[in-house]
C-alpha cells in the first residue's frame, strides 16, 4: 500500500513529494518504507517516533526517528500504519475522536455540561463549610484581627458610649451567651462608631462581634439590642464569617480552574453566578442567624414583637427598596426576616 | 563472508524511480514571486465541537484539563492556518502546560492564604502584588519564548529573542505611556511595540526586519479619532435632540428610576461599543502598518490588507450575537474574526522557502505561558 504525502528533512523547510509503503511485492511485512521524490536516499526503511494528536482540518504529522517529518493530508490515519505506530500514539486521538461528535452527541454533550454546572454549584458552598471546619482556630482570630485592625483604620472610630451604657449592654450580651449550649463558639462584644455604616452590627472571622453606637441609638430598645446581638452571635456560633471566606475562595479558585480555558463572556456570566451563589448563601446565613436570634429571644423571656417593630422601622427608614427582590441581596427581604419574628 | 544486507531498493521497487523527479526550486522560482493569501480551513462547527468538549472536560476533571484545552484551543487555529498549502503545528503537549499551570495555581492559593498568615510583615499582601506585578514582562517574555518554540512549519520552529527589559519597556511601560498622555504617545507606543515583536522573531535561523514610518502610525491614530468623534457626533445628537426638545423633555419623567437605569445601559452600552470599534479599527490599521512593513530574509514580503472598519463590524456583531446566544455563538465569532484576519494576509515567498534551518530545539517552559495567561495576557497573530 502506498500512503502519499509530503516529506520533510529534519529542522528545514524543505519539502519532497513522498510515499510511506507498506505491504508492497516483496516487502517485508514488519518493514516501513518511505520513498521520497528528489532527495536521497530515495528509498529506505524508517521507523515512526511520534504523530500528532487527531484534530480537524488539521494534516497528520508523523515524525520519523532521525529522518524528518512525513506530513499527511488525511482525516484519518490509514489502518495499515497502525502496527508501525509508537506505543501509546493512539491514546491521544480519544478526543479527537469525541470531537468528531454529530449534532445529537453535541446535545449529550450539553446535557453533560449543564449537568456538571449543577453538580458544582451544589457542591462548591458545601466543599468552602467543609474546608471551613479545617481551618486553625488561630488562623480565624488572626484573618480577624487583621479585618478589624483595616475597618478601625478606614471606617470606625472608637465608641462614645458612656461607661454605664456599656455595662448595661455587656449584661445582656453575657445573658445571651448563658443561653448557649456548653461546646458552643463564645463570642466577644466590641463596641465601635461609624458614620459610614451607620446603624449596624457585625460579626467578623475569630468570633467578633462589632456593635456600633448608631444601632444602640437607633434600635432604643434593650428587647432590639438583645435581638440584634443575639443575630450576630448566630453568626459566630454557626461560624458564618469563616464559611463564608472558605466559600468563596473554593468558588475564586474553581472559576479561575474551569473558566481559565478562555477569555469569554462566559467568565462574565461565571462571574455573576459567583455573585448569584455567593449572595444565595450570604441569605441563607441571615435567615439561619434570625433563627438563633429568636430562640435565644424566646429562652430569656424577651418579646420577639420587638424586633418586629424593629423592622417595621429600618423598612420605614429605607423606604420600598429594602422589599424588592434582589437576587445580589446579601440579606433576605425585610418583610420575610419580620414574619420570622411574628 | 558476511552477506552484505539488501537495500530496500533491491527489494521493492520504488514508485518514484520511473516518474520524472520534480522540477528543482530554481526553475520553477517564478511562481513564488507573488503574494499568496494566507488560507484558513477551519470551520465554525468543528470549533463548536472543540470549544464545548474543552469545557465539559474541564469541568468533569474540576479544571485539570486546562492545559489540554488550551493546546487543542490553540493547534486547532494553527493547524488550520496554511501558508503555502502546509499548515502551521503548535506541538506544545497539555503535560508540558500543566507544569506551568499547576505553580500559577500554587500562586493562586497562597494569594488567597496570605491573609491568614500574620508574618508580622505590613502590607505583606501588597508586597505580593507588586511582586506579580514586577513579574508580569518576565511572564510575557517566557511566554512569548516558549510558544515560539512550540509553532513549527514544515520541521522549522520559531524563536523569540525579546528580553525582560525590553518587553517591560516596549509592551508594558510604553502602553502606559500612551495612556497616560491622553493617547498622545499612543502611535508611537504602538510602533515600538509592533517593532519590538518582529524584530525579536525569528523563523528557524533567520531574523524578521522591520521598517515603518511613525507618521504613519500617527496617521491611523488621527483616523481613529476622527472615526470615534464621528460615532459620538452620530449617537449623542439624537440623543441631545430629545433631552432638550420641550416638547419630549416635558414627558419623560427622569425622576423615576427606571428612565435612569435605561439610560445609564444606553450609556454604558455605547461606551462598550465605542471602545470595541474604534480599537479594532486602530488594530487593522497598525497591523496592516506592521505587516507590510515586514520582511524575513531580506526577500520574504508580507502584506495585509485588513479594513479597519470591517474589522470594527466583525467585532461589534461578534459582541451582539455572544451576548444574545449566551456564548453558544462564541466559536463561531472566534473563527469568523479570525478567518478575517488570516484570509487578509499575504506571504510573497522568494523562491519555494525551502532554505530555512532550525538549530535550536530548546523550548523552554511552561510558566510564564500559564502566567500570562492567567493574566489575559496574549500576543496572537
Amino acid at each position: 500500500m502506498q500512503i502519499t504525502g509530503s516529506f520533510t528533512p529534519q529542522q528545514t523547510s524543505k519539502r519532497y513529494p513522498a510515499l510511506l509503503l507498506v505491504d508492497e511485492p516483496n516487502q517485508p511485512p514488519d518493514q516501513l518504507l518511505l520513498a521520497i521524490d528528489g532527495h536521497e536516499p530515495a528509498l529506505d526503511a524508517v521507523t515512526i517516533t511520534h504523530v500528532s494528536a487527531m484534530m480537524a482540518g488539521a494534516d497528520w504529522r508523523i515524525t520519523l526517528a532521525g529522518r524528518g517529518v512525513f506530513t499527511l493530508s488525511a482525516p484519518d490515519l490509514p489502518e495499515s500504519l497502525t502496527p508501525f505506530l509508537p506505543k501509546g500514539a493512539k491514546r491521544g486521538f480519544f478526543i479527537g475522536l469525541a470531537e468528531r461528535l454529530r449534532w445529537r452527541g453535541m446535545i449529550i454533550v450539553f446535557m453533560l455540561i449543564l449537568a456538571s454546572l449543577t453538580g458544582i454549584r451544589m457542591g462548591l458552598p458545601a466543599t468552602g463549610d467543609y474546608l471551613a471546619r479545617y481551618i486553625p482556630i488561630h488562623w480565624a482570630k488572626t484573618a480577624g484581627d487583621s479585618t478589624l485592625r483595616q475597618l478601625d483604620q478606614l471606617f470606625l472610630s472608637p465608641s462614645k458610649l458612656s461607661l454605664a451604657e456599656r455595662r448595661h449592654i455587656d449584661q445582656i450580651f453575657a445573658s445571651i451567651k448563658a443561653k448557649l449550649p456548653p461546646d458552643a463558639i463564645q463570642p466577644k462584644l466590641i463596641y465601635r462608631s461609624s458614620s459610614f455604616f451607620g446603624p449596624n452590627a457585625f460579626a467578623l472571622p475569630g468570633n467578633i462581634v462589632i456593635l456600633l453606637d448608631e444601632m444602640v441609638e437607633f434600635a432604643d430598645d434593650d428587647d432590639v439590642i438583645a435581638g440584634v446581638l443575639a443575630h450576630e452571635t448566630g453568626h459566630v456560633i454557626n461560624q458564618h464569617a469563616m464559611r463564608a471566606v472558605a466559600q468563596s475562595m473554593v468558588i475564586a479558585i474553581a472559576v479561575g480552574l474551569v473558566f481559565g480555558i478562555d477569555d469569554s463572556f462566559i467568565e462574565e456570566i461565571t462571574t455573576l453566578s459567583t455573585s448569584l451563589i455567593l449572595s444565595n448563601q450570604s441569605r441563607k446565613f441571615e435567615t439561619e442567624a434570625d433563627q438563633v436570634s429568636l430562640e435565644i429571644l424566646q429562652k430569656l423571656g424577651r418579646d420577639p414583637e420587638s424586633m418586629v417593630k424593629f423592622f417595621d422601622k429600618v423598612a420605614a427608614e429605607c423606604g420600598e427598596g429594602c422589599n424588592k427582590p434582589n437576587f445580589f441581596d446579601s440579606h433576605p427581604r425585610l418583610d420575610h426576616r419580620r414574619a420570622l419574628f411574628e | 563472508m558476511a552477506k552484505t544486507p539488501k537495500s530496500p531498493d533491491d527489494v521493492v521497487k520504488n514508485p518514484f524511480a520511473s516518474k520524472a523527479s520534480a522540477a528543482s526550486p530554481d526553475e520553477n522560482s517564478y511562481l513564488f514571486q507573488r503574494f499568496e493569501k494566507l488560507a484558513f480551513t477551519g470551520t465554525a462547527w468543528s470549533y463548536f465541537k472543540i470549544y464545548f468538549i474543552n469545557i465539559l472536560l474541564t469541568l468533569l476533571t474540576l479544571g485539570l484539563y486546562v492545559p489540554w484545552a488550551r493546546v487543542r484551543r490553540r493547534r486547532y487555529f494553527y493547524s488550520n492556518t496554511r501558508i503555502l498549502g502546509d499548515g502551521i503545528d503548535y506541538l506544545a503537549t497539555g503535560f508540558d502546560l500543566l507544569k506551568g499551570w499547576l505553580l500559577v495555581l500554587a500562586g493562586f492559593a497562597l494569594f488567597y492564604a496570605l491573609p491568614f498568615f500574620d508574618f508580622g510583615i505590613a502590607y505583606l499582601d501588597t508586597v505580593f502584588l507588586i511582586g506579580v506585578f514586577i513579574a508580569y514582562p518576565w511572564a510575557l517574555n517566557k511566554s512569548l519564548q516558549f510558544n515560539a518554540r512550540n509553532i513549527v512549519w514544515r520541521d522549522v520552529r520559531f524563536t523569540w529573542h525579546g528580553s525582560y527589559w525590553g518587553v517591560a519597556v516596549n509592551l508594558f511601560i510604553a502602553p502606559l505611556l500612551g495612556l497616560l498622555t491622553f493617547g498622545l504617545l499612543l502611535p508611537l507606543a504602538s510602533r515600538m511595540m509592533k517593532h519590538y515583536i518582529a524584530k525579536n522573531y525569528s523563523f528557524g535561523s533567520k531574523r524578521f526586519e522591520i521598517t515603518t514610518n511613525l507618521w504613519d502610525f500617527y496617521k491611523s491614530g488621527l483616523k481613529t479619532l476622527m472615526l470615534g468623534f464621528g460615532i459620538v457626533v452620530v449617537t449623542i445628537t439624537p440623543l441631545g435632540l430629545v433631552y432638550f426638545n420641550p416638547n419630549i423633555h416635558g414627558q419623560i419623567d427622569m425622576n423615576a428610576p427606571f428612565s435612569w437605569t435605561i439610560i445609564i445601559i444606553m450609556f454604558q452600552l455605547l461606551m462598550v461599543g465605542l471602545f470595541l470599534v474604534t480599537t479594532s479599527f486602530y488594530r487593522a490599521q497598525t497591523r496592516n502598518l506592521m505587516i507590510n512593513g515586514l520582511r524575513l530574509d531580506d526577500n520574504i514580503r508580507f502584506r495585509s490588507e485588513l479594513s479597519g472598519l470591517r474589522l470594527a463590524w466583525i467585532a461589534l456583531q461578534n459582541a451582539v450575537l455572544i451576548i444574545l446566544s449566551f456564548s453558544l455563538l462564541l466559536p463561531w465569532a472566534h473563527i469568523r474574526y479570525y478567518r478575517y484576519l488570516t484570509e487578509n494576509t499575504y506571504i510573497r515567498p522568494y523562491n519555494d522557502m525551502t532554505q530555512f534551518i532550525d538549530n535550536e530545539r530548546n523550548a523552554g517552559h511552561s510558566v510564564g505561558d500559564a502566567f500570562s495567561e492567567a493574566a489575559g495576557l496574549e500576543i496572537t497573530l
